[in-house]
């Protein structure tokens, strides 16, 4: 047929594992799994990981491939070929990958913010900047860390409340504008531009992380850092929220439910084998996520101690000063000794004195769980500017994560793009490249809201909300209809004549029983979850005090928050509403004629 | 006379490290010498002597106190704000005679200036940044150009 013969295709099938696998593994490898893996019991957390891989993650991600590689159309038509009443839930997968999209590029506006600023030496978030008079540090700095006012000040110009918003931060729309052009020139040509960019996208960040691997492993205090995250707490494997927590990110990493996937697919040839791509893209996103959080543990354990040696050194030399002993009498190994010897010996003075002296802790450093941006711009950036040559590291880590979250933007936009450039009322009008920039532009100006003063608020309320429910959802409407609608002999037929072989009882289970199941239940976790704790609460920077206070949505916010789950999920009974009303609609007209 | 004396606390080891010499009577004629040349840049007191440098409490951390007499006036001392003036203005002398910076050579009351901003004090015309940023978004942009054009050629072939 005409429009088979004029569908792009990858040139090889090399390159749709490599694009399923730039777009799976993104920065929530980097940045979500160390965090869970610290606070589900280390080692332990490897238990339910890999027993939601094998229920929920491989299934699911087969089923979305043979869907996209069989129908051959984005994720409206696809689903509108399973059934007219289906539609809907490939608009939803739109909407929600549109929503993604604006405020995922952000994130590389930043990375290249902090890849541009590591040309310099000293790198900027190193030192404090002194004040305006010079007598001191600037005084937002003093309180908080280097690295904290560069990353609040300096690159967002945070203000104090979602409510402030300010204005738009020039430096920031600069970087956005530029990481939407090199996205743009990604997606230009469609898969013949986007697989040879995959090739880089994919492989590169797998060769920073080996190099910060062995940097890692080699840094003093690394070993710290690793048994403390390797060590399992086996008693948390009994907590719920573990095995939540676990399939949630299974479910998420994978990027299931946006169409991107169906996307990908749908410029397979028709005979490519998507069970075995499956099993592959969902083992090296686990492993690669398992591979970065010892590379991140290893960072984590130099910091730590890191902290505790300066701390110690801190505490020595004020014992040293104020009760003038010789240097190198006290060391890290006789400090309580000392401690004691000196309250017994000059009680009055050391009570005055004991206010200044902390406690450091080596457990207490490693104990700070971070996620997200602050795991990945504030932590390692401390943890860098510590190394030798950090400016070669800087680029490198930033760099990398560049190529994270272009590989990840490269399926978003596909996920939008596929199933405009499938229609044939915008794809006859104007030309790829058009419609791809039409998209750009649409996303990169709604993505200036990010760039103001209170953007990483907004960035939050996206990240938090846009995809959640929503995904869980489209997802389970994708997998019943799958199963039970368009009927699970069917499509059984239809993988025999793509791939030679039927699905095996496996298979067939997980997708009848077991992956509803579990979505079912994590939907039902999430609700139960949002309505219990009233009202929702975010983490707003206070410069005046230098750090983080916990600060109540307004209304105006909520309703925002709303909005986005509305948009995206009422897609779904609307398409069917409205299919329905045009088949009555024809079925009226053919009855009068 | 707590207000004319000034305590001194030295780092040898953290300075040094093996290098690091032991404190003792020679060392502390020759800081006496360095306060007395120090006195003597400074005012016009040319005939201060190191005698008239007094130290006490010398511990062994290392830190002692030290008073400069008047040459001219017996048993009276220097205000505090000549003996600060002086060692300001010679601070970099005195440092480099016990191989000391201003951290590891410390005068308890009197506080050195801060290091200059780690940034050339006049800023460059364009920061570093904004250079990186050009050079990446003339070849994003030359890319797309090259791209567009080519795919208009193959459309009108």
């Amino acid at each position: 047929r005409a429009m088979e013969k004029s569908r792009p295709l990858w040139d090889n099938p090399l390159q749709f594992v490599f694009a399923c696998i730039s777009y799976a593994v993104g920065l929530g490898n980097v940045w979500r799994f160390p965090y869970l893996c610290q606070m589900y019991g280390g080692g332990g957390f490897l238990i339910p990981y890999l027993i939601m891989l094998i229920a929920e993650g491989m299934p699911l991600l087969y089923l979305e491939l043979a869907v996209g590689q069989r129908m051959r159309q984005g994720s409206i038509g696809a689903w509108k070929i399973i059934s007219p009443y289906l539609c809907g839930v490939g608009v939803a997968s739109v909407v929600v990958s549109f929503f993604l999209s604006m405020y995922y590029n952000v994130i590389n506006a930043w990375a290249f913010w902090y890849l541009f600023h590591s040309f310099q030496d000293p790198l900027p978030w190193a030192t404090c900047p002194l004040n305006s008079n010079r007598t001191g540090y600037e005084e937002e700095c003093e309180k908080t860390s280097s690295t904290q006012y560069f990353w609040y000040r300096q690159t967002l110009n945070i203000s104090p409340a979602l409510e402030a918003s300010g204005s738009v931060q020039w430096e920031q729309a600069l970087c956005l504008t530029l990481a939407w052009l090199v996205v743009y020139l990604c997606i230009l040509r469609g898969t013949e531009s986007t697989g040879k960019v995959v090739y880089i996208t994919a492989s590169l960040p797998y060769c920073v992380l080996i190099i910060y691997l062995i940097r890692g492993l080699t840094l003093h205090g690394a070993v710290n850092g690793l048994v403390y995250m390797f060590t399992p707490k086996l008693e948390q494997l009994l907590n719920p929220k573990a095995w939540i927590s676990a399939a949630t990110q299974i479910f998420f990493s994978l990027g299931l439910g946006f169409g991107s996937l169906i996307a990908f697919a749908s410029y397979n040839e028709p005979g490519t084998n998507c069970e075995r791509h499956a099993v592959i893209v969902s083992l090296i996103n686990s492993t690669t996520s398992i591979f970065a959080s010892i590379v991140t543990f290893s960072i984590y354990g130099f910091k730590a101690t890191f902290n505790y040696e300066s701390c110690l050194s801190k505490v020595i030399l004020l014992l040293m000063d104020a009760f003038d002993l010789e240097e190198g009498s006290v060391t890290a190994d006789n400090l309580s000794q000392m401690k004691a010897f000196l309250m017994a010996t000059h009680p009055q003075q050391y009570a005055q004195l004991a206010p200044q002296l902390k406690n450091c802790s080596l457990e207490a450093e490693l104990d700070t769980a971070v996620q997200g941006t602050g795991l990945a711009f504030i932590v390692y950036s401390e943890a860098i500017k510590n190394m030798e040559v950090p400016q070669l590291y800087s680029v490198l880590y930033f760099f990398m994560l560049l190529m994270l979250g272009i590989g990840s933007m490269l399926g978003n936009t596909a996920a939008i793009l596929t199933p405009l450039t499938d229609s044939k009322f915008i794809s006859s009008r104007f030309p790829k490249e058009v419609i791809s920039g039409a998209v750009c532009l649409i996303n990169c100006v709604i993505g200036l809201i990010f760039t103001m003063e209170a953007g990483n608020y907004w960035f939050d309320i996206f990240n938090d909300y846009a995809a959640t429910l929503s995904l869980l959802l489209i997802v389970l409407v994708e997998t019943i209809a799958v199963c039970y609608i368009y009927g699970i002999r069917r499509f059984e037929k239809d993988l025999h004549t793509m791939i030679g072989h039927k699905p095996n009882w496996y298979w067939k289970i997980m997708w009848a029983f077991a992956s509803p199941l579990l979505i079912i239940s994590l939907f039902i976790f999430y609700l139960t979850d949002y309505i219990l704790t009233g009202t929702l609460q975010y983490q707003a920077w206070d410069a005046t005090q230098g750090q983080l206070v916990t600060k109540d949505y307004p209304g105006y916010a909520l309703a925002v928050i709303g909005l986005l789950v509305a948009a995206s999920t009422m897609c779904i009974p609307l398409g069917a509403l409205v299919t329905f009303i045009r088949k009555k609609g024809k079925r009226e007209r053919v009855s009068t004629v | 006379d707590a207000q004319n004396a000034f305590k001194v606390r030295l780092s040898l080891k953290t300075a040094l490290g093996e290098n690091a010499y032991a404190w003792d009577a020679q060392e502390e004629f020759l800081f006496k010498a360095m306060v007395a040349f120090a006195m003597r840049r400074y005012s016009s007191r040319s005939t201060t002597q190191t005698a008239n440098v007094l130290l006490c409490n010398v511990t062994d951390r290392v830190s002692f106190w030290f008073v400069v007499t008047d040459p001219s006036r017996n048993l009276t001392t220097v205000p505090g704000r000549e003996v600060e003036a002086a060692i300001r203005m010679n601070r970099h002398r005195i440092n480099s005679a016990f191989l000391l910076s201003d951290r590891t050579l410390q005068f308890l009351k009197i506080t050195s200036t801060l290091a200059p901003p780690l940034e050339p004090s006049t800023p460059p015309s364009t920061p570093v940044w904004l250079i990186v940023f050009g050079v990446v978004l003339c070849l994003t942009l030359a890319g797309i150009v090259f791209l567009i054009a080519g795919g208009i050629r193959q459309r009108r072939r």
